[in-house]
């Protein structure tokens, strides 16, 4: 009997080898000679390019992705990130006077030029505002008050931003407390003339944002004025001295460095990236 | 301890050592499911062997008998093409745009960004220099006096156009064109004058005694064809001021700083040498008192220079022995073809009045 099984699984063998031979010929060539297309499966669109996220919203020279949107007791918490473009391979490093002797050199890529300022929350019925504190925070938040779902939100807009623009005009300020413009948002003020051996003025910028005064100085035009200086208090006044016994009238006034200007936006942030 | 076998196991034992192979099985009667397994694996075995030995890899090849597998591939997806952002035009590398502007002052100001393109890393991109700014529409062409720059704005420049009051109404643009290459040379000794994009010298007053103010203009040439003027200087122990334009007629643009040097100025009690000078007030600080750190200026065809004292008090004991002005000048001139920025999505933001 055992002679009898090896000779039988001796036939199925021949047998099944055969057939897993003709069968993979089979479906390696539909017959034989018959030339075969070499088939290539090209992607022939591009995907479309983003400078840091695919969930990206381009804001003038930056690209700003919400990240995180979150509900923490009666405020909706928004969290953004801002990739600026501007090239600064050959910008200058800027020094940075902290007081107390303490002096930084800040890179050009640190400065920071956009500020993600007024956002508006938006749910069914309703449109929630809310603003981030200074440039260098990424982080909004909307008082939504109590009993208050963080499924209502529809969507968040940003409503505006600014951009730091450079600064460097000349106006003139009247002896009679006299007020003129800097920039968008920024006016001047004469607040003192003190005639003696030399003339001492007092200017005092007004804005807004009074992180704008750290951006700006303030100095006379023409000849008799020496450098001006801020008031140690940190308060946006300037002290000029002109090397006269009399003030000039009126007073030619210079503003230099850079100033944060509005420039209104209206535009959906997604919040696809990580917002939700 | 075993057992002595018995009569009848003896007889097997024995019929089973003298048994031929011969021999009819003594099992041959028995039922036996031992075949179905066995077949199995023979009809396993043989289909993988079959299934083996005529799969691709042992196709004969194409060359040799006109025969040709089939063959899918799958090329990676190309590259992103990379870009700049919407509006943004410029160079291969840096686009820019007028995102806003502005009235003040009988000028109208644009805000323009540049940023670099998606696939380039911004910090090893440089600025796209431009030399030449004009806008154009309703029929009329307006070319900018400068455009202001800040160190603590990298990227953003303010265009300023005088006597403009409002942006065109029709088909308003702005045609850039690129500035000439700022190749700085310091010692440049021999160096064409035309080779380089910077200038220095010094000038000494002749016969110049504090205060000082000069009595006619001061023509310096400069190189390249630029004459500079030096309309007025004014010096005196502790301030300066002076005026300058450029007298030429080229498209050239500069960027002038002066220093008046009080040369044989020290501290007669002092063994370090602190010469006095009066230097661009814009360019001292930060300090406690002046929060900005010294910003570049724009390229103009005039401006002024105000100058304020560095080093040590002039006193009866520390007079200058000559009073020599010290220039520097760089310029730009406008190359290539100009390149078109709309001005239709330009945000107005009004009148700062």
């Amino acid at each position: 009997m055992t002679r009898g099984i090896v000779a039988t699984a001796l036939v199925v063998f021949l047998l099944a080898g055969f057939g897993g031979w003709f069968l993979s010929r089979s479906s390696a060539t539909d017959s034989v000679g018959q030339t075969t297309t070499t088939m290539t499966v090209t992607t022939t669109e591009p995907p479309v390019a983003y400078f840091n996220s695919p969930y990206e919203t381009l804001i003038g020279p930056a690209a700003v992705v919400a990240t995180d949107l979150r509900l923490d007791g009666d405020e909706i918490i928004l969290e953004f990130t801002v990739d600026e473009l501007q090239p600064v391979g050959d910008a200058a490093s800027v020094t940075r006077f902290f007081g107390f002797g303490l002096v930084e050199e800040v890179p050009a890529e640190e400065l920071g030029i956009v500020y993600l300022d007024a956002w508006t929350l938006e749910t069914a019925g309703d449109a929630i505002p809310g603003s981030v504190a200074t440039p260098a925070a990424r982080t909004v938040r909307f008082d939504v008050g109590e009993n208050f779902s963080e499924d209502a939100v529809t969507g968040v807009r940003l409503e505006s931003y600014g951009l730091l623009v450079p600064v460097d005009t000349e106006f003139t300020l009247d002896l009679d407390s006299d007020t003129a413009t800097v920039a968008p948002g920024i006016n001047a003020r004469l607040l003192a003339v003190t005639e003696q051996a030399r003339t001492i003025i007092q200017v005092e910028l007004i804005s807004e944002r009074e992180f704008n005064y750290d951006n700006l100085a303030v100095a006379g035009v023409g000849p008799g004025w020496k450098s001006a200086v801020r008031e140690a208090e940190g308060r946006p006044r300037w002290n000029l001295t002109y090397d006269f016994s009399e003030a000039p009238s009126p007073i030619p006034i210079r503003v230099y460095g850079a100033a944060w200007t509005t420039i209104e936006s209206g535009v959906e942030i997604p919040l696809e990236g990580g917002g939700r | 301890m075993s057992t002595p076998a018995t009569p009848e196991q003896d007889a097997a034992f024995w019929e089973e050592i003298m048994r031929s192979p011969l021999d009819p099985d003594p099992d041959e009667n028995r039922p036996s499911y031992l075949w179905l397994p066995a077949i199995i694996a023979a009809a396993v075995v043989g289909l993988l062997l079959g299934l083996a030995l005529g799969g691709p890899n042992q196709a004969t090849p194409a060359a040799s008998d006109g025969e040709e597998s089939t063959t899918t591939t799958s090329d990676p997806p190309p590259p992103p093409d990379p870009i700049l952002p919407p509006g943004y035009a410029g160079s291969d590398e840096v686009g820019l745009r007028p995102l806003a502007s502005y009235t003040d002052g009988g000028s109208l100001y644009l805000i323009v960004s540049s940023a670099t393109r998606s696939d380039l890393d911004r910090t090893e991109i440089g600025e796209l220099h431009i030399a030449d700014w004009t806008m154009a529409g309703d029929g009329v062409e307006n070319v900018a006096s400068r455009a202001i720059q800040s160190n603590l704005a990298p990227g953003v420049r303010l265009v300023e156009f005088p006597g403009v009051a409002a942006l065109p109404l029709s088909d308003p643009e702005l045609l850039v064109r690129e500035a000439t290459e700022m190749t700085v040379r310091t010692s440049c000794n021999g160096c064409a004058a035309t080779s380089v994009d910077r200038a220095e010298g010094e000038v000494v007053l002749e016969d110049a005694v504090l205060p000082y103010s000069s009595l006619e203009p001061l023509v310096i040439e400069v190189g390249s064809g630029i004459q500079l003027s030096i309309d007025e200087v004014i010096a005196t122990d502790e301030w300066g001021f002076a005026t300058w334009h450029l007298v030429d007629d080229t498209e050239a643009r500069t960027r002038v700083s002066l220093v008046i040097a009080f040369e044989g100025t020290d501290d007669p009690a002092s063994e370090e040498v602190d010469p006095t000078l009066l230097v661009p007030a814009r360019l001292m600080g930060p300090t406690p008192q002046n929060a900005i750190a010294g910003e570049p200026g724009a390229f103009t065809r005039n401006g002024s220079e105000q100058l304020d004292r560095v080093g040590e008090i002039l006193s009866d004991e520390n007079r200058p022995e000559q009073i020599v002005l010290r220039w520097v000048v760089e310029w730009q001139r406008p190359v290539g073809d100009p390149v078109l920025l709309s001005l239709e999505d330009t945000a107005d933001l009004g009148s700062t009045e």
